[in-house]
């Protein structure tokens, strides 16, 4: 361990000299230029990396953004005649208040009507930029432009300027890496590959997408504010959608998504013009081809490429440590799981005692019901999916849910969990309505849920699908996130050691690292329910999750679904097309038929309901079974 | 999570990619851009001249006439035997018709250590190298006519053209004076040149007792100014003066023909040159423009115009002869001073009376050589000289 | 003085809606931008100034000549920059367009040079006159090729076994291809059309935008925010969108200040997108369910 720890330092400072002597190692002023460029767009890019590579977004407007940072800083610097770090702050501020003013209008749009949306205000600023002679000069530009200065030290040469546009652009780079690694990041991520088993697992997606585009804009804005300083003269023109892809671009080629792909991509555009000149005439022209040809051999980017290459390297090995095996839970009721111990993992104390821990005793009985639907109603444009129900589910029940295809227990289980909003009636928790929470509102009031057709975060690892789930339970903000203050190493760890906990429970310690597609269907179906334990729920929907199982699996399924009932006091609703599961878990059986509720009684009353018999099979079967 | 590199594999992967950037960063001079022939006795070390100009991108087509101006010259020079037996070297830097192209552009340039550079015929892309040139401390020439370029206070920039105040002013008294309009709408393009040289019309108009009635504009790469003309009419006015670029110099004049109207045009510099007049063929008869320069029948001048003909493929224009002009003036203050740049800057300053093919140069505290106009009528799609107009 | 401004905005508009035709055809097969549309109607352009100007083919067979040679373009491009990205996401097909886009204006660039060129057939210089309404005879053209493409697309995507093929593929082509749908074919004819439509657009405009290295950029971009206008991915819906434009766009000119004449156009945009997201004939092909 200390070995590599060693090897590591060792690594980081040969890192850290070269970086500080590279000035030196340039042999053209020109170079050095360049590559100051290059480390301020790259700044750029980090934001677009943001919004678009974790944010899944596909927004035009990083080059507008750009250009409000810029053009702000230069008309604080020079027409309000203050110094630069005035510029500066006033250009963050400034620009992110515009990313917000984008972000917010936005979240009703979807795909390419968004990215439409995004062009259009590319282009609105840029036509500001251009006429509005009295603000922004108008195609003049701004001139005269101060360099950048921190009190005394001033940023006038490209060797000084190097040093100011490296340290911000590695700031940058540690806000991707601690950002990716938190809370947010997941949640950013589990927003863009699904959004709804995103919002189902807990995450603010609202809040998700919104911070990637203020994170973007105000990454534009700093970078914006540095160009100003350094080019010293700014127009309208440099900052058009043509620039915008061309970040996009170095995006896309170095690997969106990942932490040194905007760094790698913007080094390469910028430079790769200036190895192309000996080509003259068509310097450009082969410049353009290269953009395509490199995206056709690095779809995922270069990053991507070394990554892939990494991974089929024989001797590759796991850098972080795996847990050792914890397979079999053990029945113990009450007690604290204890958790094999590897890379620093804690047992779980309850630190916090007003949160719930994942293990808890058995609920109180109450006298209100846990979940009570009255008069609910949806329908889809003539058809009614859900009619009139009316549920009561008691705490520390399991409630079994069934009924023909197209019976509308699926929609039921999406008004409950609040993916729907119905157009009559209302949904209680404890008394307490509902209705107007949405998904990840409800999570956070202790409703969770799996999906029928299994929805995981195909991009994480298990362990972190399972992370996505405590993102209700936890705060860390972005600011303490870039800071790796106390507290957010602290909750970081109390995640880990949920997220562990939920997995061991379902029996998958073992497989925290692998990605969900390695695991056989079943498994996925696990740890999708880890997700929803790791959200400490009160009550969990489960969607047909026998599908798909063998017989023993369908039985481990229901002595699990036992346990996190008995033991843990959550109360369940399960729908299940196999009666031998829900005859094997359910108290209580509600069976619907066409949106209503046809039956409602113990798995023995309704298997004999002729209702019920003549829902699933027919009239004639009914007629046979009555006159049995 | 992470498998494969370990973090030491992946900053090596790092340094590669870094030492590949400085490797291919390096310019040898095997990796320069084009240099001139070089023709004729001339040994010796190369004089370098920078040019920054518009290889690539939107205003390519006024790069190629700067480029073969100042080729013309040197090539004359060259044959002669070069600045005091030594060649010289025209290295040119590609812009991209931008203001972020031309700063990379001029650092490029700077590289080859040159004694004076021209560059480019547009105001904002010089305007974005102003202080580098400042900075780089040496002699910078252009042809763009946006005053600013010559009022930032940079005693290294001159300009071998009219300046559009003196351009404007010219223009505004010459269309009350002389066509005898009352009513004056102006028609400009957006951008710094258009919107500065129609401000500069619409002062000197103001002072003229005759305020203009109208001021439309429109975008470069728009393809209609119906509205905008029509909209001048409707102000009553019986002349339009008009300030563009080539490409929709043409477009308005076609416009004004396509929708018949009645009022006449004093046109921009941009309206004689032959791209604009080729695009509009017929509907640029009949128009007059004022501009830089138009041929004259003097067989000097006759000659000279049949030699960059067979250089440009194109008709002789305004861009080819400044700049030609410009590389001459240059070309003399470098053999009568020599090569440091501070010399060479206080000699072309020193030029007083110099005859070129444009016109007679005489340079100012701020660095405008040029305060003259021709005032030319299309006929048969190509400006015919009526007189020539001298500002101060 | 309003009816000429809106016959010039028509006149506009249909230029616009001419393009995005080609535009949109993109948009329905392969969900792309392509940013090199513009590109396409400028070679259209330089081709048929080529073939009808320079080698002085008449006007009727260049035109066939053109759209020949530019299906032929649209196919190799679709081999080149769509079908070995096809699996990865639009982001990247985007910028690959967008790649091609630069080459293509740089190669012609050094084909064809950086002078504009005048190309005046088939009408050259004349005008008709109404009793003072001044028609230009190529945008009548215009609008009335447009219309009838418009209604030709129509009729081939919807009565034609072909035309129904390729939407199929259009809409799922997994399904198409476990149907027995040969979908590289049918990639490679959309593609084909796209770019035959594109040349077309630029032989039509050649006249009235004078032929240069740039003159696919901006009218590239009116393009696809007409299509967005005109309801994303709807056929006659482009030429609609590019006739709101067109009207927008000297109305504004005319009547309020021609310097922020764009910015009305963006207007409607973020107008269209708030109030009437799918457009004013309502988005073409489904949403995934």
């Amino acid at each position: 361990m200390s070995a590599f720890r060693s090897r590591r330092s060792l690594a980081i400072l040969s890192a850290a000299a070269l970086a500080a002597i590279m000035p030196w190692l340039f042999p053209s002023a020109y170079g050095l230029v360049l590559l100051n460029t290059a480390l301020m767009y790259s700044i750029v890019v980090i934001g677009l990396n943001f919004v678009y590579g974790f944010g899944g977004i596909f927004s035009l407007s990083q080059a507008a953004f750009w250009g409000i940072g810029a053009y702000t800083s230069a008309l604080v610097t020079t027409d309000a005649h203050q110094g630069y770090l005035v510029g500066l702050l006033a250009a963050s501020v400034v620009t992110s208040t515009f990313g917000l003013v984008l972000g917010v209008p936005t979240l009703k749009l979807r795909s390419h009507y968004l990215t439409m949306a995004t062009l259009a205000f590319a282009e609105a600023v840029r036509l500001v930029l251009m006429n509005t002679e009295r603000l922004t000069h108008g195609a003049n530009g701004i001139r005269g432009i101060p360099p950048a200065s921190l009190g005394p030290l001033v940023f006038d040469t490209p060797e000084r300027s190097y040093y100011l546009n490296l340290a911000m652009a590695l700031s940058a780079l540690l806000l991707t890496v601690r950002f990716r690694r938190s809370r947010l990041g997941r949640a950013l991520e589990a927003t863009r590959d699904d959004e709804m088993a995103a919002a189902a697992s807990g995450v603010d997606v609202t809040h998700a997408r919104v911070l990637s585009f203020v994170l973007s804009a105000f990454l534009a804005g700093v970078a914006g504010s540095l160009w100003a300083a350094f080019t010293s003269y700014i127009s309208p023109e440099t900052f058009d959608l043509f620039s915008t892809i061309r970040f996009v671009a170095m995006l896309l080629i170095g690997g969106a998504g990942t932490a040194a792909g905007p760094l790698v991509g913007t080094l390469l555009l910028t430079f790769l013009p200036e190895w192309l000149r000996f080509l003259e005439a068509y310097y450009m022209a082969i410049y353009g081809l290269s953009i395509v040809l490199i995206l056709i051999f690095a779809p995922t980017g270069l990053v991507g490429l070394v990554r892939t290459l990494g991974d089929s390297l024989p001797h590759a090995k796991p850098i972080r440590a795996i847990p050792r095996d914890d397979a079999e839970p053990s029945a113990r009721s009450g007690e604290q799981m204890e958790l094999a111990s590897g890379a620093g993992l804690q047992p779980v104390e309850s630190d916090d005692s007003s949160r719930p821990s994942l293990t808890r005793p058995r609920g109180l009985e109450d006298e209100i019901p846990l979940l009570t639907a009255t008069g609910l109603t949806i329908a889809f444009g003539g058809l009614v999916a859900v009619d009139r129900v009316e549920l009561s589910v008691a705490e520390g029940e399991i409630r079994g849910i069934i009924g023909p295809n197209g019976s509308g227990k699926t929609t039921l289980l999406n008004l409950i969990s609040g993916v729907y909003r119905p157009s009559q009636g209302h949904l209680y928790l404890r008394g307490e309505l509902l209705d107007r929470f949405g998904p990840s509102d409800r999570v956070a009031r202790g409703i969770a849920r799996t999906f029928q057709n299994i929805r995981l975060f195909p991009r994480m690892t298990v362990l972190d699908n399972v992370k996505v789930g405590t993102y209700a339970r936890s705060s860390a903000g972005i600011g303490r996130i870039f800071l790796r203050s106390r507290g957010v190493v602290a909750e970081e760890a109390r995640v880990e050691a949920r997220a562990m906990e939920a997995l061991a429970i379902v029996g998958l310690a073992r497989r925290a690292m692998d990605m969900p597609g390695d695991l056989p269907y079943g498994q996925q179906r696990l740890v999708e329910v880890a997700r929803a334990l790791a959200t400490e729920p009160r009550l969990l929907l489960l969607d047909e999750p026998a599908a798909g199982m063998s017989l023993a699996e369908k039985q481990r399924l229901v002595d699990l679904v036992k346990r996190l009932n008995r033991e843990m006091g959550i109360t369940v609703i399960v729908i299940e097309h196999d009666m031998r599961v829900i005859s094997g878990l359910c108290d209580r059986v509600t069976v619907l038929n066409f949106g209503k509720v046809i039956a409602d009684g113990t798995p023995q009353q309704v298997r004999d309901d002729p209702a019920v018999v003549e829902a699933y099979l027919g009239r004639r079967r009914r007629n046979r079974a009555e006159s049995r | 999570m992470k498998r494969g590199f370990g973090i030491q594999a992946r900053l090596a992967l790092g340094g590669l990619f870094l030492a590949a950037i400085l490797l291919g960063c390096s310019s040898t001079p095997a990796a320069a851009p084009t240099a001139a022939k070089q023709t004729g006795a001339a040994s010796g070390e190369p004089i370098v001249i920078g040019l920054v100009t518009e290889v690539t991108g939107a205003q390519a087509s006024t790069g190629e006439n700067q480029t073969n101006g100042i080729r013309m010259a040197i090539d004359e020079w060259n044959q002669k035997g070069g600045i005091k037996g030594r060649p010289i070297k025209l290295v040119i830097e590609d812009d991209t018709s931008t203001p972020p192209g031309t700063v990379n552009a001029f650092n490029k340039v700077l590289e080859q250590k040159p004694v004076a550079v021209f560059i480019p015929n547009f105001a904002n892309f010089d305007m974005a190298i102003e202080p580098a040139i400042r900075k780089a401390g040496i002699p910078a020439i252009t042809g763009a006519s946006g005053p600013g370029v010559t009022a930032a206070g940079n005693p290294w920039i001159f300009r071998v053209r009219t300046n559009d105040n003196i351009m404007g002013k010219l223009a505004a008294e010459y269309a009350v004076k002389e066509m005898g309009a009352k009513k004056i709408g102006i028609l400009y393009v957006t951008g710094e040149m258009g919107a500065g040289a129609s401000a500069v019309v619409k002062q000197n108009l103001e002072a003229l007792g005759t305020p203009p009635v109208g001021m439309e504009s429109y975008n470069p790469d728009d393809k209609d100014v119906t509205a905008q003309l029509l909209n001048l009419q409707k102000a009553g006015a019986d002349l339009v003066i008009g300030w563009a670029y080539p490409p929709d110099a043409a477009m308005v004049m076609t416009n004004m023909l396509q929708l018949g109207v009645k009022m006449k045009l004093l046109g921009s510099p941009a309206y004689a040159v032959s791209d604009a007049l080729k695009l509009a063929k017929e509907a640029a008869n009949g128009h007059t423009v004022i501009t830089d320069w138009i041929p004259s029948d003097d067989p000097a001048t006759q000659a000279w115009v049949k030699q960059i003909e067979a250089r440009a493929k194109l008709p002789a224009n305004f861009i080819h002869s400044v700049y030609y002009d410009g590389m001459n003036i240059l070309a003399s203050t470098i053999e009568k001073v020599g090569t440091d740049p501070a010399a060479i800057r206080d000699g072309i300053r020193a030029v007083k009376g110099y005859k070129g093919i444009t016109g007679e140069y005489s340079f100012d505290a701020n660095g405008d050589g040029l305060r003259q106009a021709s005032i030319a009528q299309i006929k048969d799609g190509k400006p015919v000289l009526i007189k020539t107009v001298k500002g101060q | 003085m309003l009816l000429q401004i809106l016959i010039s905005g028509l006149a506009m508009g249909s230029v616009y809606g001419l393009v995005a035709l080609g535009f949109v055809l993109l948009v329905n097969a392969a969900d792309i931008i392509n940013f090199a549309q513009g590109e396409f109607v400028m070679l259209g352009a330089f081709l048929v100034f080529t073939f009808a100007e320079l080698w002085g083919i008449p006007y009727l067979p260049a035109i066939v000549m053109v759209m020949a040679a530019m299906a032929l373009f649209g196919m190799v491009m679709e081999r080149i920059a769509y079908r070995p990205l096809r699996n990865t996401n639009t982001a990247t097909i985007i910028v690959s367009t967008l790649g091609i886009s630069v080459f293509l204006q740089n190669m012609a660039l050094r084909v064809w040079g950086s002078v504009p060129e005048y190309f005046g057939q088939p009408f050259g210089r004349q005008i008709i006159d109404l009793g003072g309404i001044r028609l230009v005879p190529q945008h009548l053209l215009i609008l009335v090729v447009t219309g009838l493409l418009v209604l030709l697309q129509h009729w081939f995507f919807h009565s034609t076994r072909l035309g129904k093929l390729m939407r199929a593929t259009a809409q799922d082509k997994q399904t198409a291809r476990l149907l027995g749908v040969n979908i590289g074919l049918m990639t490679s004819l959309t593609f084909a059309m796209a770019s035959a439509l594109g040349g077309l657009a630029g032989i039509l405009l050649a006249p009235t935008f004078y032929i240069s290295v740039e003159m696919g950029v901006r009218v590239g971009i009116k393009a696809f925010v007409a299509s967005i206008i005109g309801g994303w991915g709807s056929i006659p819906g482009a030429l609609v969108g590019g006739l709101v434009i067109g009207l927008v766009e000297v109305l504004a000119a005319a009547y309020v200040s021609s310097l922020y004449k764009d910015v009305f156009a963006f207007v409607v945009l973020i107008a269209v997108l708030v109030l009437m997201p799918r457009g004013i004939f309502g988005e073409r092909v489904a949403q995934k369910a």
